[in-house]
């Protein structure tokens, strides 16, 4: 009988140590996602990811209110060569998210706002992408990096669809850009005397245009 | 009795919410899942090798395929509106609404995720 009363205090103690060890990592993980843009989660952005993900993942910022304090453009510049001239052309800078974005305001409900979502999430992967890179000077990109630069890749090459003629000009590199505009403080919206602050901008290296199977070819 | 009708109203809503998914982003579904927009159906196996998850549209790149799924993503979700094979039409709309959140997961916002661990109450 003790023996027997031995095994179930410790089947007891084991399953408590277990219970109490998935709830503190459950809660590290949970706290690491919740919060804002840290060393960590900007580093190691996978393990976090796997786990949060389908289950326990909501970014309403539901029960940690953190406002947005910036609003970001997406630009985009395309580098084309046409048949008729020698060397390729610059387009200017094209601002395709505002456009974007007075479609949600006019009709919350339209296609923009699936659209918006799709290339603010792959901008802002990319964008977390360039922190790791510049956090030190041997840093190694990670199979996951690349696959964000893929996509990275392939949505400026699919939006710059949109900005040129192909029966004229061939897309040669294509770059992005993020201009960010700090948003008056709520006591300051109305005010007259508010001055903004400067334009911040980051301009990314230009890229080739993505093929849809470009992956299968690079992983073959 | 008011339970059931509360539990037709969530039935109502959550069909109401599958639809919405389909028809908002109907006119540009080949950029948001398809071979159209950014995430082609090579980099999406490739996220699902790296990050894990779970959909039907693994099975195929075919644009058949693609294009039966988000129908019948459709017709699942207006037979749970009207009430009709609720149980087997829940489960289709929720497998299909599943697959096509993991095929663009960027287009996700917090509330989505609630609702769809909700919805599991709904089969208890």
């Amino acid at each position: 009988m003790p023996a027997k009363k031995a095994r179930k205090r410790a089947l007891n103690v084991g399953l408590t140590i277990i219970l109490i060890g998935w709830l503190a990592v459950h809660y590290l993980l949970i706290g690491l996602y919740l919060l804002p843009s840290n060393a960590i989660t900007v580093l190691y952005p996978e393990p976090i990811q796997c786990y949060v993900t389908p289950f326990f993942n909501q970014n309403w910022r539901l029960f940690a209110p953190h406002p947005p304090l910036v609003n970001e453009r997406y630009l985009l510049q395309l580098s084309l060569q046409s048949d008729e001239e020698a060397d390729p052309q610059l387009t200017e800078w094209i601002d395709f998210t505002t456009t974007i974005r007075n479609s949600i305001w006019s009709n919350p409900l339209s296609p923009a706002v699936t659209r918006h979502r799709t290339i603010e999430g792959i901008f802002k992967n990319y964008e977390r992408f360039i922190v790791r890179q510049a956090s030190g000077e041997e840093y190694e990109p990670s199979p996951y990096d690349v696959h964000v630069n893929y996509v990275f890749n392939r949505l400026l090459t699919v939006l710059a669809e949109d900005f040129y003629n192909p029966q004229k000009y061939h897309l040669i590199a294509v770059r992005g850009r993020v201009v960010i505009e700090e948003i008056p403080p709520f006591s300051e919206s109305k005010s007259l005397d508010y001055v903004s602050k400067e334009l911040k901008a980051f301009t990314f290296d230009w890229f080739s245009p993505a093929i849809p199977s470009m992956v299968r070819i690079v992983e073959e | 009795m008011h339970h059931r009708v509360g539990a037709s109203l969530a039935r109502i809503m959550y069909g109401f919410w599958f639809l919405s998914y389909d028809l908002q982003s109907f006119e540009i579904r080949h950029f948001i899942w398809g071979e159209l927009g950014p995430v082609t159906h090579d980099m999406f196996l490739r996220d699902l090798k790296l990050l894990g998850g779970f959909s039907l549209l693994t099975y195929s790149s075919s644009p058949l395929w693609f294009e039966a799924l988000f129908f019948l993503g459709i017709i699942s979700a207006i037979l749970v509106i009207a009430g009709l094979f609720t149980h087997i039409s829940m489960i289709f709309s929720l497998t299909l609404l599943w697959s096509f959140h993991t095929r663009n997961e960027y287009i996700l916002d917090g509330g989505d995720n609630i609702a769809r661990i909700i919805i599991f109450f709904f089969f208890s």
